[in-house]
């Protein structure tokens, strides 16, 4: 396995993340060199974007991608049909229904955990073998091989309920500096901006006496501690000019209809801006989803407004021309069982679920595998994550069978190489 | 426990009698006003039927022709017909005492999706049901005709009733509003608060009115629900509001002592002073209550029959039928039965004897 990425080449320093976005703006306004192929083919790889949608819990894949209507363990909902012949979902998606020619839908994962601690972890670092380490999240893994887009905004940004802060957990063994910087109900980040009282020289000079005092922790500590120190420094340094992006009030009240007025909605509005100003890769994930009881009650509240906001996701980024840029995946960490409980539930399912992805590098308008009648079972080929995980690499330009983690000198492949490409899915 | 309490509960100490066997899970079941015949509403699109004339609860053919779910029935209180209501929002009406089950009358489209709950007028002509189109629709029940549909609220409907001098139908939401509108204009009438019964966790809205009871005499209401915790699991203890049905105000509640109890499925006025009801919450959880009213626990408080989804009580007043699940309904995974098989849950129906 040639070794094509080191930590050296995709190490995005502090300078490079302040100089991205004025050198990648002055370059192509000042010298126009988008005109010359090479560079502009290399800026698009360059500025490929993950949106990552998490729905934690287990959405149901037979109340969303998979419904297997009128069998034993269907459920009381019908499929409908969608806007490519041949391929139903359940009819609590009828918005995405109508963009299925923009999606690649995998009804054939089968993956190992049934428990939510075991799974999310396994499900979002791609369940690599184990080497005694613990591997990076997906947003932390093309933190990393990727590094920030030439608009030079954080790399890995985290939209979700409740609290913010900056997640060091999700990086694994690439260190601290390659967490993802969480908005708290997408708002900024308290204190970011700098306090009234401070005059900007006094900041600057605060500044540089820290980068002093950073210089002299360095000497007696491991790097990835004070380079995980300066580089929030630098995230919010590049946030505080784009305070915009959170100014709710500059959101268009028609946009905020068609997300839809919810929690869910008002954090996909978010990433999308995110989106807009550049930032590599950016996760949305809302809590709920965990439907042990009542189910189809829940599904029938929950799905609708997931339909709303993503299918006005996937409108806006086709028509910002972004969908050929932007890897769209949405997930959750298992299904849920065919069968359904006293509780009229359904339990944890990682046997034979589904997902649904959008953009760059897929094909469109595809279900991938298939179930068998009643859906407990992934008739062909079984998928586990791993196989996502080189999917999700190869769309993003990134050949996971030649790329490698360079883990401190040991090489580490960046999905697991016992899981075959779903090469079908692949445009 | 007070001595009037003591003595409800040995004279209501019911006992298993029959335990009938149905291989899938169901909505709810209704005994017919003659007394002749249990119906279910299942979870595979059928009606199942037993003939409950005897002890014996001999199986009669099914009903068929739905899709999805069964998730409504009712009976005409005095015409041989049983009306049923699926989750693709169709609705049929069959002669229920025939061997072979013969429709009447069915419309496939009566809604668009699921159908929630079909009541019956007390006088036999119309027809209620409710669904997830968010809209009430009265029908004749002779011959399932559209009367009238009410389409002005932006309610989530999951329960409907008429009133019991079939004047007015009373719809209940997601968000605990209950609504009383008129049967022939289909004006609003008035509106009663049991927004306890409903909480929005995080993006879930939980909880509901689920059911309906008036005694007979028709001054009191009762309204079954949950008292939601959370969402996902759905957890919060079973609760019962009832309301003097003349003023319209809350007389009293009646509220579970665990969050696992979950919803109240179903309610009925056993008398005028004795409210009986099913609830079903975390798997393995659920309770049979008979509460007198102005008590706020039950006198009887059965956690003997898991999951329980259904009370029906046969016309002569001395058999009940509760709807339960199996035990050990749920777990993670491809959880196998002993004949290494990934079978579908079922509901025991458990036909218990009141002591005479």
């Amino acid at each position: 396995m040639k070794n094509l990425c080191t930590p050296h080449d995709h190490l995005f320093s502090r300078r490079e993340w302040l100089g991205a976005s004025t050198v990648g703006a002055a370059s192509l306004g000042a010298s126009g060199m988008l005109a010359q192929p090479a560079f502009a083919e290399e800026l698009r790889k360059n500025d490929k974007q993950v949106l990552f949608i998490w729905l934690d819990g287990g959405m149901s894949q037979l109340e969303s991608w998979d419904p297997k209507p009128n069998t034993t363990f269907g459920g009381p909902f019908r499929a409908i049909p969608t806007k490519v012949p041949g391929i139903h979902i359940s009819e609590l998606l009828p918005k995405t229904a109508s963009h299925m020619d923009k999606l690649v839908l995998v009804r054939s994962l089968s993956t190992k955990d049934n428990s939510h601690s075991a799974g999310v972890d396994r499900i979002q670092r791609g369940d690599p073998k184990n080497r005694g380490v613990t591997y990076p999240y997906l947003g932390s893994a093309v933190s990393k091989l990727m590094g920030p887009c030439s608009s030079g905004m954080p790399p890995y940004v985290w939209i979700k309920p409740m609290s913010g802060g900056f997640i060091t957990k999700d990086a694994g063994f690439l260190g601290p500096k390659y967490g993802a910087i969480a908005f708290g109900d997408g708002k900024a980040p308290e204190n970011l901006l700098r306090p009234k009282s401070v005059s900007l020289d006094e900041d600057l000079a605060r500044n540089e006496l820290r980068e002093k005092l950073d210089k002299t922790y360095r000497l007696a500590r491991r790097k990835e501690s004070s380079e995980a120190s300066s580089t929030v420094f630098d995230m919010a340094s590049k946030l505080q000019k784009r305070i915009d992006l959170f100014d709710q009030s500059k959101i268009p009240s028609k946009d905020l209809e068609r997300y839809g007025s919810t929690e869910f909605g008002r954090h996909m509005l978010q990433a999308r801006r995110m989106l807009e100003a550049g930032v590599r890769f950016v996760k949305v994930t809302s809590y709920g989803w965990d439907t042990h009881g009542d189910n189809f009650n829940g599904h029938l509240s929950l799905v609708p407004k997931v339909d709303m906001a993503f299918s006005a996701m996937l409108e806006d980024l086709q028509q910002r021309g972004m969908l050929d840029n932007v890897l769209v995946i949405l997930m959750s960490e298992f299904g849920r069982t065919p069968r359904i409980n006293g509780h009229f539930g359904r339990d944890h399912w990682p046997e034979a679920w589904s997902l649904a992805m959008a953009g760059c590098g897929l094909k469109k308008g595809l279900a991938s595998g298939k179930t068998n009648k009643l859906g407990t079972a992934v008739e062909g080929d079984a998928h586990d994550i791993g196989s996502m995980f080189h999917v999700w690499f190869k769309a993003l330009d990134i050949d996971s069978s030649e790329t490698e983690y360079d883990n401190q000198g040991q090489p580490l492949p960046i999905a697991n190489e016992e899981c075959k490409i779903i090469s079908e899915v692949l445009a | 426990m007070k001595e009037d309490s003591k003595e409800l509960a040995l004279k209501y100490k019911t006992k298993k009698i029959i335990d009938l066997a149905c291989p899938v899970q169901i909505c709810a079941a209704r005994f017919s006003p003659c007394g002749n015949v249990l119906a279910a509403a299942c979870f595979d699109g059928s009606v199942r039927r037993w003939d409950s004339s005897t002890d014996k609860f001999t199986e009669l053919t099914p009903i068929n022709g739905h899709n999805g779910w069964v998730q409504a029935i009712a009976f005409h209180p005095t015409n041989k017909v049983l009306y049923s209501a699926d989750s693709w929002g169709k609705l049929i009406a069959s002669s229920y005492l025939d061997k072979e089950s013969k429709p009447i009358w069915k419309n496939d489209k009566a809604h668009d999706g699921w159908i929630r709950k079909i009541c019956t007028s007390s006088d036999g002509k119309l027809l209620a049901t409710c669904g997830t189109d968010k809209l009430i629709k009265v029908w004749s029940a002779t011959d399932g005709a559209l009367v009238k549909d009410f389409k002005e609220f932006s309610w989530d409907p999951l329960s409907v009733a008429f009133t019991p001098d079939s004047k007015a139908i009373l719809v209940g939401d997601l968000q605990g509003k209950i609504a009383q509108i008129d049967a022939s204009t289909g004006k609003k009438l008035r509106e009663l608060d049991a927004s306890a019964m409903y909480k929005l966790d995080r993006l879930q809205d939980v909880g509901g009115v689920r059911c309906f009871a008036f005694d007979s005499k028709g001054e009191k209401l009762a309204c079954g629900g949950i008292s939601p915790n959370r969402g996902g699991f759905v957890q919060g203890p079973s609760l019962v509001i009832i309301f003097d049905w003349k003023s319209g105000k809350e007389i009293s509640r009646i509220q579970s002592g665990s969050e696992n109890d979950g919803y109240v499925y179903d309610l009925l006025f056993i008398t005028d002073s004795i409210l009986a009801g099913v609830s079903s919450g975390q798997p393995g959880n659920g309770k049979v209550f008979f509460n007198l009213m102005g008590e706020t626990q039950p006198f009887i408080n059965l956690a003997t029959m898991p999951n329980c989804h259904s009370f029906a009580l046969h016309p002569a007043g001395k058999k009940i039928a509760v709807v339960s699940t199996n035990a050990n309904s749920s777990g993670n995974g491809k959880v196998l039965d002993k004949n290494k098989d990934y079978a579908t849950n079922h509901s025991p129906i458990n036909i218990l004897e009141i002591p005479s």
